[in-house]
């Protein structure tokens, strides 16, 4: 029993080896990079910039690029721009560090052999924050970072020609026309549909391409250039009739290396979206007679992307605040500034200017012209009069308190 | 002729149509009116129901509180009648309750004004004086035999409401150590008074002036506890006399609504102040900006008398907490203080009368009255410190500015470009805490830049009081700077000071602060580029930031009240 057992258990582990061998080929997996709806992408790097930066203080502005789209920026026709922006007021760019606001950069796009595309840091110019001017505890200000490039979106696919209205062959056919429907082509702008209909004209089969397309990345479309122009594309972007033609795309359609005639050749989007009609010209000699077959159908859509990025910085100060005096009146305790000179409170009230402690004081005669024993001597006598009415004691009246006149004198008025 | 018959025939019909129609009228004018009376009627006394069912009016609230009010008094009367007296009902009512009503008011406000006089006051065991007991005695024979005709215990209950109304005043103060507020209300608290207006033998018209009394009372004793509150008037613990209980109902009803009808009177002004920054018609506000710890600005806090209550003749000291916080610099104050009852003042010395208060900074300030105390009497008094020091206020906004054409490629694209740019829909004006505020033109954003045309929108400050306690005396400093690439031509009402100053990226624009006046100043000047087309380069967007300064002379005051008692 226990021998059967033993067999049993090394025949089923000579089973488990045999069956987890495998063949000596290798079956590569075909990736397709033309998919995915993303361009050229960008992100601040980790802290740079920080959340929080103190005054007085420098910090860099370093950005991550990496183009994810199919089409490849060659540095020399086609050169992506990235350009920032910030508040004067809070930050200054630390000579030496940058050239300009603007950078220009060249970066190749996915491919086989670099399926995730290419990328690159970009370091900014360091900045500098300023002190905080003025009573501010922490203020916060934004840095704005965009990108500008020109792209190509590339579409091939196979579309069905199909000639039975002409031949009427009852043949099997090899395919048939049908509507093609797409995600992505590896670029923000994407064709997303092609209608296509076979127009027989006489004995020629006119085939029509009707191809929407759609902004599906997070930037913006600006206006389209010229071959001559594309160097320049996104320093031309600046000119009014550039942005007066903002959100268009340039398109360009073949079938079997015949151009088609697309109307309109720039499209105008329209809540991002928009189409255009593609026919291959009247003139081109076209295959009227054979059976349905296929053909090759290359679309390319022509345009400059832009897509921005910010982030929100909060100073904060870094250290006590000086400890000199503000600036301000100069004038002392008893006194007051009227008209930019300090006067003695008692002379101001004496004036009639109404300060709430004048109290009684509302005659010119008051001043500051007693000391203390003369202040004495002109209570008593005050306080006598009133008693020896009879014998018409003329007296003063004098105000002791330190708020009126300067140290050592007192409010008072002599007679 | 056969015309001029139809003629007739027609005016003869139409006539006695509109006799028909007047004597209609008639009818129906009358049943309108019919029905109009006795609507009338039926409102008065109810009204029908959906159902048509009739429904008698319901008495209104107030006259259904008197009338519970008044059935509970009769409720209490009837309980005593019956249980109370049994066999021993009176043979007739009592006559000249509301004489004898007025006669015991009368005794209760002397007993008052006396002070509620007690041989062994400060005793538990009260003895009043001979005069006061020798008048209730009187009035108590009075009430039995002459009022009440009383029987035995119907003389008994009168002789317990006389013990009352001597003992219960006199040991109520005594509990509560005689304060003035104590003393003051007790004039409000006749216990004869009350049995008399809604007692057992409380007439129609007793009980009726008793509820309006207790109404009256109660709304009074309500707002002067309220307007003492608000306007932070000290009750007073100190021992009370009669003196200084008329002083605490002066103050209370006279003083204090003297200086609350002040607040109402400035209330329209209030009113339309906060109208006009909701609609920011004629000025322009902003946000304070809230400091983590203590906020920026000079504070006099916790003002304190060391007694509660002087004797005439000898110091008085006053403290008070000052504390600062600025973030330019050591703030320099000036002190003194002063007493103040009605137009006199009696200045004291306070130490320090200058300080400087450095960042956070707190300090203690003293003021004593030691030289010139013949001139405090006895009373209530006002001791006020008063501290100036110079300040700084920041006002700040950041404006974003686009392109005319990217603001039109965003709205084609049916694209907010305030949320794709992160542009916020409207500036927001910041001003540093103190004891003034900066408003700024707060514009919807983005501001649209034409390349053509130099002239953007207009900037706008104003200056106003932030804090009550105190005044702006003088402005030192007005300044406003502006981005290199913008600049002013004019600004109205009051022009800036040639030449402009340039700091680094920005322009400082000063001006003469002895041209603003009024309590709110505002300044308006219209912007402009000076380069409109080459402003934004290749930006998408640009944000600056203006600022605003201004330093002024503050004065602070904050006052608390003392007592001084005679020696």
């Amino acid at each position: 029993m226990e021998s059967i057992k033993k067999t049993h258990f090394f025949l089923a582990l000579l089973l488990l080896i045999l069956t987890s061998c495998s063949s000596g080929t290798y079956n590569p997996e075909r990736i397709n990079v033309y998919v995915g709806t993303k361009g050229v992408e960008i992100e601040f790097i980790g802290d740079s910039p920080p959340r929080e930066v103190y005054e007085n203080t420098d910090f860099p502005l370093a950005v991550f690029i990496s183009n994810k789209g199919t089409f490849s920026l060659d540095g020399e026709t086609y050169k992506g721009l990235l350009s920032y922006t910030y508040d004067p007021f809070y930050f200054r760019p630390t000579e030496g560090t940058s050239s300009s606001d603007e950078l220009e950069f060249a970066l190749e796009g996915k491919s086989y052999l670099a399926p995730d595309g290419f990328f690159e840091t970009k370091i900014l110019p360091i900045f500098r924050v300023k002190p905080i001017e003025g009573q501010r505890e922490s203020p916060r200000t934004e840095l704005f970072v965009s990108v500008c490039y020109p792209y190509r979106t590339k579409l091939t696919d196979e579309v069905c020609i199909d000639t039975s209205h002409l031949t009427q062959d009852a043949r099997e056919r090899v395919c048939e026309t049908q509507d093609k429907l797409y995600t992505g082509q590896g670029a923000p702008v994407a064709v997303t549909n092609v209608e296509v209909e076979m127009q027989a004209t006489r004995q020629v089969m006119q085939p029509s391409l009707l191809i929407k397309i759609e902004n599906k990345g997070s930037g913006m479309v600006l206006a389209p250039v010229t071959e001559l122009e594309l160097p320049k594309a996104c320093e031309l972007q600046k000119d009014t009739d550039k942005k007066g033609n903002w959100n268009q795309v340039k398109v360009t359609a073949h079938l079997s290396n015949s151009k088609l005639s697309c109307f309109p050749e720039t499209v105008n989007l329209r809540d991002e979206k928009g189409f255009t009609r593609c026919t291959l010209p009247a003139n081109t000699e076209f295959y009227g007679g054979s059976l349905n077959y296929h053909a090759t159908m290359v679309i390319d859509l022509d345009y400059v992307y832009l897509t921005s990025i910010s982030k929100e910085i909060e100073i904060i100060r870094s250290g006590l605040p000086p400890l000199e005096p503000l600036p301000g009146s100069s004038c002392k305790y008893w006194e007051t500034d009227f008209n930019g000179e300090c006067v003695s409170n008692c002379d101001l009230c004496a004036r009639g200017v109404g300060f709430s402690f004048c109290g009684t004081i509302a005659d010119a005669g008051w001043g500051c012209d007693c000391n203390a024993e003369e202040c004495v001597t002109q209570v008593t006598a005050s306080t006598i009069s009133n008693l020896l009415e009879p014998l018409n004691l003329k007296s003063g009246n004098c105000i002791f308190g330190p708020g009126l006149c300067e140290l050592g004198k007192f409010c008072c008025v002599k007679q | 002729m056969a015309f001029l018959g139809a003629l007739k025939k027609g005016l003869g019909t139409l006539k006695s149509k509109a006799s028909n129609s007047k004597l209609l009228n008639n009818k129906v004018v009358n049943k309108v009116k019919d029905w109009r009376e006795n609507s009338k009627e039926r409102k008065a006394s109810g009204g029908y129901d959906t159902n048509g069912v009739y429904r008698a009016k319901s008495p209104g609230r107030f006259s259904r509180g008197m009338k519970f009010f008044g059935n509970a008094i009769s409720k209490i009367r009837d309980k005593e009648t019956d249980p109370y007296y049994g066999s021993w009902k009176q043979s007739s009512d009592p006559t000249g309750i509301g004489k004898f009503l007025i006669f015991m008011w009368i005794l209760h406000i002397i007993d008052w004004s006396m002070g509620f006089p007690s041989v062994t006051k400060g005793s538990f065991f009260l003895m009043p004086d001979n005069i006061t007991i020798g008048i209730y005695f009187i009035a108590t024979i009075v009430a039995i035999a002459g009022i009440f005709k009383a029987a035995l215990k119907l003389s008994g209950k009168l002789i317990l409401i006389s013990l009352l109304a001597i003992m219960a005043p006199r040991y109520i103060e005594f509990a509560l150590d005689y304060p003035v507020w104590v003393h003051a209300t007790l004039c409000f608290i006749p216990v004869w008074g009350l049995y008399l207006m809604f007692g057992q033998y409380s007439t129609e018209s007793t009980r009726n002036f008793g509820t309006w009394y207790l109404i009256v009372v109660v709304i009074l004793g309500f707002y002067g506890a309220v307007s003492s509150e608000l306007l932070d008037v000290q009750g007073g613990l100190q021992q009370a006399n009669v003196g200084e209980s008329w002083r605490t109902i002066k103050e209370t009803f006279g003083d204090n609504t003297k200086e609350i009808v002040k607040d109402i009177l400035m209330l329209p002004g209030k009113i339309e102040l906060k109208i006009n920054q909701s609609l920011s018609t004629n000025y322009f506000t902003g946000q304070v900006e809230r400091n983590k710890d203590a906020p920026l600005g000079v504070y006099l806090e916790d003002l304190r008398a060391t007694e509660e209550e002087f004797t005439g003749g000898y110091p008085i000291v006053v403290w008070a907490n000052i504390r600062g916080k600025s973030f330019e610099g050591a703030i320099t104050v000036n002190n003194r203080c002063y007493a103040r009852k009605g137009s006199h003042s009696i200045f004291g010395k306070v130490h320090p009368t200058e300080l400087f208060l450095y960042f956070d900074d707190s300090r203690t300030l003293e003021c004593i009255f030691e030289e010139n105390l013949d001139q405090f009497e006895e009373g209530t008094y006002s001791v006020t410190f008063e501290s100036k020091f110079a300040f700084p206020t920041w006002g700040y906004i950041a404006y974003t500015f686009v392109d005319k054409d990217t603001q039109i490629a965003y709205y084609t694209q049916k694209k907010n470009i305030n949320q794709e740019l992160d542009i916020p829909n409207t500036a927001e004006a910041i001003y540093t805490s103190g004891p003034a505020a900066i408003g700024m033109n707060s514009l919807d954003m983005p501001i649209i830049v034409y390349p053509d045309n130099p002239y953007i929108l207009t900037f706008g400050m104003t200056l106003m009081d932030a804090w009550s306690q105190g005044k702006v005396e003088k402005i030192q400093t007005l300044e406003i700077r502006v981005p290199k690439e913008i600049m002013f031509d004019r600004c109205y009402p009051l022009n800036f000071e040639e030449p402009v100053q340039r700091v680094d990226e920005y322009d400082i624009y000063e001006f003469d602060p002895d041209g603003l006046v009024g309590s709110f100043k505002t300044i308006t000047c219209p912007m402009k580029l000076r380069d409109p087309a080459n402003f934004l380069g290749t930006n998408l967007k640009l944000t600056k930031t203006f600022a605003v300064e201004v330093e002024y002379d503050y004065s602070l005051t904050k006052s608390t009240n003392i007592r001084i008692k005679k020696y």
